[in-house]
This record gives structure tokens, sequence and C-alpha cells, in this order.
């Protein structure tokens, strides 16, 4: 296990600037997720973890040790690509086996390791198979698998799940916090998918347009996005409130309770987190589907849409309290 | 649910037809003479001696052309670098070459002593005119190899050594035997190569099947060694065939920038230097065209001497004929490629499949064995010259245009055509309101495709031409047969040229598809 830290990590591709002075510490032995948009930069700053790619300025640092521009091999990091990069002319042994072998092993011990690693990930029976003879759920694991068998002190997961419908990627997802806490090693894993970010993460680091906006423990990030995009981004409506007089902010014509010195607040809350308050927000529902969880409704408050999570059977007006407000 | 035969599929049957039935035509004209002719041809010395010849300067031809091909084609897919696209261009072109060209210019080269004469400059030659279709072919297999599986495999440790061992080889061996086996057959059928180069000492069998018809007259003989090079040309064929390299990996490849270490750049000095060696040998014939060594001065006069409409007693005929026919030929066979290779996309699935399987079986037989099939069969019908001429460059472009034809028409969404008819048209008024104009640029380039074939084909015209049908390839090859290597020069030039303009319009049309898809 090491610590990870980005120091003022840039890099341009062309005339693209990819990454921005990027900082970024994650600590020894967590799983720090890096969320964002599709293009915001997260892949190009795993790839310059990995050391696929070598940055135009900034540092790298392994437990204070300077990897900027060390290879890849040297780096003892694990990596499961977006399209995994099983070998197809190899099995799933020989997959599994083969960074072993590169860093030395005998055969027979890196075969052993590997028939290890392949119960570890219940793929028994698969050894001999070649990766289009596989599932798309076993070839994840696979992937995993080869990724691990080295041992690395840091496994880098570039979003390897997309393709999988919900339900496998949660038992992935699980299944990588079940190796984490058996193997002990530094994650770092990238995806533009919150609920994903949410289900595994211990630390999480949000990415705009090349630059970590917000960054530190998952629940503090959940409670504290501290800008609009983040908060839209985590799944929050946002609300532009402006002061009326003490702690009475207005919206259109409608007023409500809330405890700020500023003269315009950004309210954010998530959908889950309202009540039903004869003093709180009105709506109009504009659009309803049902779910286990309660009623889904898009409502419009003033011109903005905001998506609730009702739990009785709503009306064509709502009038809600977020119960867990935060001030942006 | 029987469907209803209609006319798109009769008119896929006639152009499957065409195809089979001039084919077919050839190999019976090759079996006029029977299992005798061929028995005959493998005892006879000459033909045995010829065959090992063919076999051997194959074989080295194709590996060198490989294995020189190998290093610039990893470095040309893996990496982006100023100058790479033009680097790709010189390296290519030698291929695009008429073989006469490429031959006189070896042969110009070893009578200045710059390669020996003989088997070093026909291997020489070949690998010159094949090393630029095999960089092509692997690095298009490289293409095929998601970045991925190469930084993968340096992420779990791998060596630069181990990653091009276990991971890049495996994933490229295919390719490599499929340019080896396309190489090995071309080099083995080759004949205006040999026929300049090798003297009446090194013979391929296709040198001496066109010896033993044109010299000796014996088209017995001459039969049963084209029987003999059709078995092997065909078996190998099928191999090159079976070997066609499929894509591995979805991924994309994504160029990288080049490392700025000792080994690559030496392998960016070797790109280079080869770069401007498949300049070379077209440059000096270029020069020599314009060089009178009896006056010993430069003129572009002569140009205007090799296309003169007066009678020439060497060609039996005028220089100007020789340019009518030889548009004349490309033309026609152009025309009858594109619109049989149209009918048959036009027809239904199990039988554009089935066309598209006939359309490749000249590529299992050598242009002079078609030729001689076809003037076996043609002599005994009273068949005019012009027609067997047009038949065999309509066979020999075929397999090349069908399938590039069939490649374009695969990228269109077969649902257009389905919602087509849905909407009341037949299935040949869907095709042409819909696939045609879709396919319409494929169908250009597979046109300046066949023409670029036929303008710059030697052999079978060699075989089949008389004075009056011979084209310009048949002129440089009588010149320089006579020692007018200036007068050969510039027919070869100007053939280069005609053989340029049409790829140079397929280079743009298919600018204007990327463009169009973007």
């Amino acid at each position: 296990m090491v610590e990870v830290r980005l120091r003022g990590v840039s890099k341009r591709f062309g005339t693209t600037l990819a990454l921005k002075e990027v900082d970024l510490t994650v600590p020894d032995g967590s799983i720090t997720v890096v969320v964002g948009p599709s293009g915001c930069g997260k892949t190009t700053m795993l790839r310059i973890i990995a050391g696929l790619e070598i940055p135009d300025s900034g540092k790298v640092l392994f437990d204070g040790r300077d990897v900027t521009g060390l290879p890849p091999r040297d780096r003892n990091v694990g990596m499961v690509f977006q399209d995994l990069a099983l070998f197809p002319h190899l099995t799933v042994l020989d997959n599994v086996a083969f960074g072993l072998i590169a860093r030395g092993y005998e055969e027979d011990e890196a075969k052993r390791v590997a028939i290890s690693l392949i119960r570890l990930l219940k793929l028994e029976g698969l050894e001999r198979r070649y990766p289009h003879q596989l599932s798309g759920g076993q070839r994840q694991r696979v992937a995993l698998a080869r990724a691990l068998a080295p041992n690395p002190s840091v496994l880098l997961l570039d979003e390897p799940f997309g393709a999988l419908d919900a339900r496998l990627r949660e038992r992935l997802l699980w299944e990588v916090r079940r190796l984490h806490s058996e193997r002990k090693f530094t994650a770092i894993h990238v995806t533009h998918d919150q609920a994903e970010a949410l289900a595994i993460a211990d630390r999480l680091a949000i990415m705009k347009d090349g630059r970590i906006i917000r960054e530190g423990p998952s629940e503090e990030v959940v409670r504290d996005p501290r800008s609009e995009f983040a908060a839209r981004f985590l799944g929050a409506n946002v609300l532009r409130l402006e002061k009326v007089d003490n702690s009475k902010y207005r919206i259109g014509n409608q007023v409500l309770n809330l405890q700020s010195e500023e003269e315009e607040v950004l309210l954010a809350f998530y959908p889950e987190e309202v009540e039903p308050s004869d003093e709180g927000l009105e709506g109009e529902v504009k659009a309803i589907s049902f779910s286990r969880l309660g009623y889904r409704l898009i409502v419009d408050v003033e011109g903005v849409e905001v998506e609730l999570l009702w739990k009785g059977r709503p009306s064509q007006k709502v009038r809600f309290r977020p119960t867990n407000p935060m001030l942006i | 649910m029987r469907y209803r035969r209609g006319i798109s599929f009769w008119l896929g049957v006639l152009s499957i037809t065409l195809t089979l039935g001039l084919w077919c035509a050839s190999s019976i004209g090759l079996l006029k003479h029977g299992v005798p002719s061929l028995l005959d041809a493998v005892r006879d010395k000459a033909i045995r001696k010829a065959f090992s010849f063919s076999l051997i300067q194959a074989l080295a031809s194709a590996s060198l052309s490989v294995a020189l091909a190998v290093p610039i084609a990893y470095l040309d897919a893996t990496y982006d670098f100023r100058g790479r696209r033009i680097l790709k261009a010189f390296v290519t072109m030698p291929f695009t070459l008429p073989t006469i060209s490429v031959a006189l210019s070896f042969l110009l080269l070893s009578r200045k002593g710059i390669i020996a004469p003989g088997w070093p400059s026909i291997i020489a030659a070949h690998t010159y005119f094949n090393f630029g279709m095999c960089f092509q072919i692997i690095s298009a297999t490289l293409s095929s190899i998601s970045t991925d599986m190469e930084e993968a495999a340096e992420t779990l440790g791998a060596s630069y050594t181990l990653k091009l061992r276990a991971v890049v080889l495996p994933l490229i061996s295919r390719g490599l035997l499929y340019s080896f086996t396309l190489t090995f057959v071309l080099c083995f059928t080759s004949f205006t190569i040999p026929l300049l180069l090798g003297g009446p000492r090194y013979r391929t069998l296709e040198v001496e099947i066109y010896s033993l018809y044109k010299v000796f007259l014996d088209e017995k003989l001459a039969s049963g060694a084209a029987l003999l090079q059709l078995f092997v040309t065909g078996a190998l064929s099928i191999a090159a065939f079976r070997s066609w390299p499929a894509a591995r990996s979805r991924g994309a490849r994504v160029r990288r920038s080049l490392p700025r270490d000792p080994l690559h750049a030496v392998l960016l000095a070797y790109y280079c230097v080869m770069a401007c060696l498949s300049l070379y040998p077209v440059l000096y014939l270029a020069i020599r065209s314009l060089f009178n060594p009896i006056t010993d001065e430069f003129s572009p006069w002569i140009y205007l001497k090799v296309l003169s409409s007066e009678f020439d007693p060497s060609l039996g005929s005028s220089p100007l004929s020789s340019l009518t026919n030889s548009l004349f030929f490309a033309i026609m066979s152009s025309l009858i490629t594109l619109t049989s290779a149209g009918l048959l996309l036009s027809s239904p699935a199990r039988l554009k499949e089935l066309g598209i399987l006939i359309s490749l079986l000249p590529l299992g037989t050598s242009s002079i064995s078609l030729a001689l099939g076809l003037y076996s069969i043609g002599s005994r019908f009273q068949v005019p010259g012009w027609i067997l001429i047009t038949s065999s460059h309509f066979l020999i472009s075929a397999p090349f245009v069908f399938r590039s034809l069939e490649a374009g028409a695969s990228t269109v969404d077969p649902t257009l055509m389905e919602a087509a008819e849905t909407l009341g048209l037949d299935r040949l008024e869907a095709t042409f309101k819909v696939l045609l104009p879709l396919i319409l640029p494929s169908l250009l380039v597979g046109g300046f495709y066949a023409f670029s074939m036929s303008i710059s084909e030697t052999s079978a015209v060699a075989l089949l031409s008389t004075p009056e049908t011979q084209t310009l390839t048949v002129v440089a090859l009588r010149y320089s047969g006579v020692r007018k290597f200036q007068e050969a020069s510039a027919i070869s030039f100007i053939v280069c040229l005609m053989t340029w303009i049409p790829l140079l319009l397929q280079y743009l049309v298919e600018r204007r598809i990327k463009w169009a898809r973007r």
C-alpha cells in the first residue's frame, strides 16, 4: 500500500489542456473515486499515475518518492482498462499469470499464484478458456484478477464496469470492496457515474475541465459539495434564492426561511431529502414515475425543474421543504 | 416462405455467369491438351528448373519484404511524428507502380552496376515492389489492435522485448502470414520482372510458359506448365485467403508521441532510408527517360517521339496506337467490371456471397495462365484479340474491384434498403435510389482501381496482343528488348503517370467519403 500524491500536474494534448495544475492526495489503503463528466481529464490523470503518460509539469509521488519519470513496469501498479484489454491469444490462466512472469516469477510459481487469484475471483473451471469464450462479467473478473495477481501497491480502475448492467455492476463493485479489505491496496477508480462512485468510495474527488474542484471523504463531499457543479453532479437539485430580510429568502413569489448572511444563496438538496410542508416551496408536478422507494416527480418551482422522491401519492401541486438543505 | 425471384436475382445470375464463364473458359483452354500435358511439363527439365527458381526467389523475396516492413509498420501504427504521412506515402508508392516500370528501372540500375544482375536484381525488384504492400497489411493489422493491450502489458511489468514477443507478435501473426503468402504468390507468378532481369539463366515458370508459347510455339507444353502453376497458385491463394487477418480487438489504436531514445531514433532513421530507397528507382527511370546516351544530353522531346503517330518498324505499329489501345482496354474492362459488380451487389444476399466468392477464383490463377487459357479456347472460336484482352483484364481486376465494392456496400445500413422496400420500392429500384448513391464513392474508387490495373497490366497483354492490339506496357517491353532504353523509360514513365492519375482521383474520392461521414 502506498499514498499517492499529485502535485501541480498539467498535461496538454495539442491545443487541449487536459489537466490543469491538479493536486490530489490519495491516502494509503483508501478507495478514492474520481468522478466527473466525459472529457474532464480523469482518464488522463489515471494514465499519468500509471506511467502511461508523462505530465508536462508537476510531480507524481508514491509515499513521497518521485515516480514521475518512471515507466509503468517500475511503479508496481495494476490497472483495469475501460475495454479490459485482455490478451485474446492467451487463456484465462495465462492472462492472470502474465504480470507475474513479467516480474520474473518462475512459470510454476506464477501459475500457482494465478490459480489462487482465479479462485479468489470465483473463476474456477475457466482457466483454459480464452477471453472470447467468457461472459461480460467473467471477463471483468479476469481483468481484475490479472491486475491484482502481481500484488500491486496501487490498483487503478478506468471505468471498467461501464458496459455492464446495473445488477452485475453492483455485484462487481462489492467484489472490489471485498478484495480491497482482504488484500489491502490503494485503489483509484474513475467513473462518470455518481451512483457507482458512491457505492464504492471512501473518498471522492470531483473533476471538471481538467481540475479537481472538490475532494474529501465521500460523506463530507456529499454533505457539502461547495459548488453548484459538484452538487448537480452528485444528483442534488439547485435553486437560486435572493434575500428578502433576516432569514427570509425568495424565489419568484415564494419565500423560504434559511439561515444565511448572504444576499443571494444557492440552495442544494437531494431528491430523497424532502418532506411535505405547508411552509415550504410549492411546485406543479410535470411528470411522475413509480419506484420502490416512492414516486419520482419532476416538479416546476417558479420556472425551475426539480426532482423529488415523494413518499405518498402526489396531487397536481406539491408543497415541500428540504430536510437537509445545503447552502452554496 | 419463398421469395419471388425478381429481376435483381437474374441480373445477379448474369454477373456470376460472366465471371464464372470466363474463368471456366480459361481453365478449359488450359485443359485442352489434358493431363498428359501436365505430366510432360513435370518431366521437362527446363520447366522443373524454372519451377524451383520460382519457388526459391519467391521465398527469398517474400521473407525479405515482410522482414523489412515489420519495423516501420510498427513505428507507423504506434507513434505519431512530424512527416509520418509523407514517409508512409513514399514507402507505399512502389506497389502502385506498373511492373514494367519497376523491372525497367532495376534493369537500368543493374546495367549501371548499382545492383548485381541476375537473381539479386530479381529479388531486389520483387522486394521493392511488394515491400509497400506488406507494410500496409502489417500496419493495418497493428492498427486493429487496441493500444490498451500493450499498455496493459506495460502496467503488468512487461519489458519492451517481452511486450513485443508475448503480445504484439502473436496478435499480428495472421497479418504477417497473410502478407507473406500474398507476396509469395505475387512473386511466384511474377512475369515482367524476371523476363527483363533474369535473362536466359534465371527464368520463372511464368516466363517459361510465355517462352514456350511465344518463342517455341509449343502450346501443349505451355498448357501443362500453366496447369502445374495453377495448382500451386490455387493452393497458395487459398492459404492467403484463409490467413486474412481479422480484427482481434475492438478498441481503437491511439498513436503516441515518439519516445526520444536511441532505439526509436534508429527506427526512424531506418524509415527515412527506406522512404528514400523507395523513391530512387522511379526517379532514376524519369531521369533516364530524358537522357540520350548517344548525344550525351538531356532532352524532353523523346516524349513527343514515343507518342507519335508514325509507324515504327520495331513495333509493327505506331506508338500512338498503343496509347489508344491502352485507354480502350482500360475503359472497357473498367466498365464491364463495374457493371458486373453493381449487378451482383443488387442481388439477394446469398447470391451476392456466392458471386463474391466466385470473383476470387482468378486470384488463384496467374495472368499468363489466364491469358493462355483464354487464347486456347478463343482461337478455336475465332474470338477477336481485343475481346480476349478485355476479358483477361476483367478477370484480373474482378477479385479486387468486387471486394472493394462489397466492402463499401457493407458499410451501408441494411435497414435503409428494407425501409425503402417497405415504402413501396422493389429491390432493384431500392438499389438505384438508395444503395447506389450511398456507394457511389466506392463505385468510383473501384472504377479507378480497375482502370489502373488494366493500364499497368503487362503479362496477359504481352501474350495475347498482336502489333494492332499492343498496349503501352508491351511497347515498353519491346523497346527494352531492342535496347532502346530511353524510349522504353519514357513509355514506362507515361504508364506510371497514367496509373497515378486514377489513383490520385481515388485518393481524392476517399477523402470525400471521409469528409461526408464526418
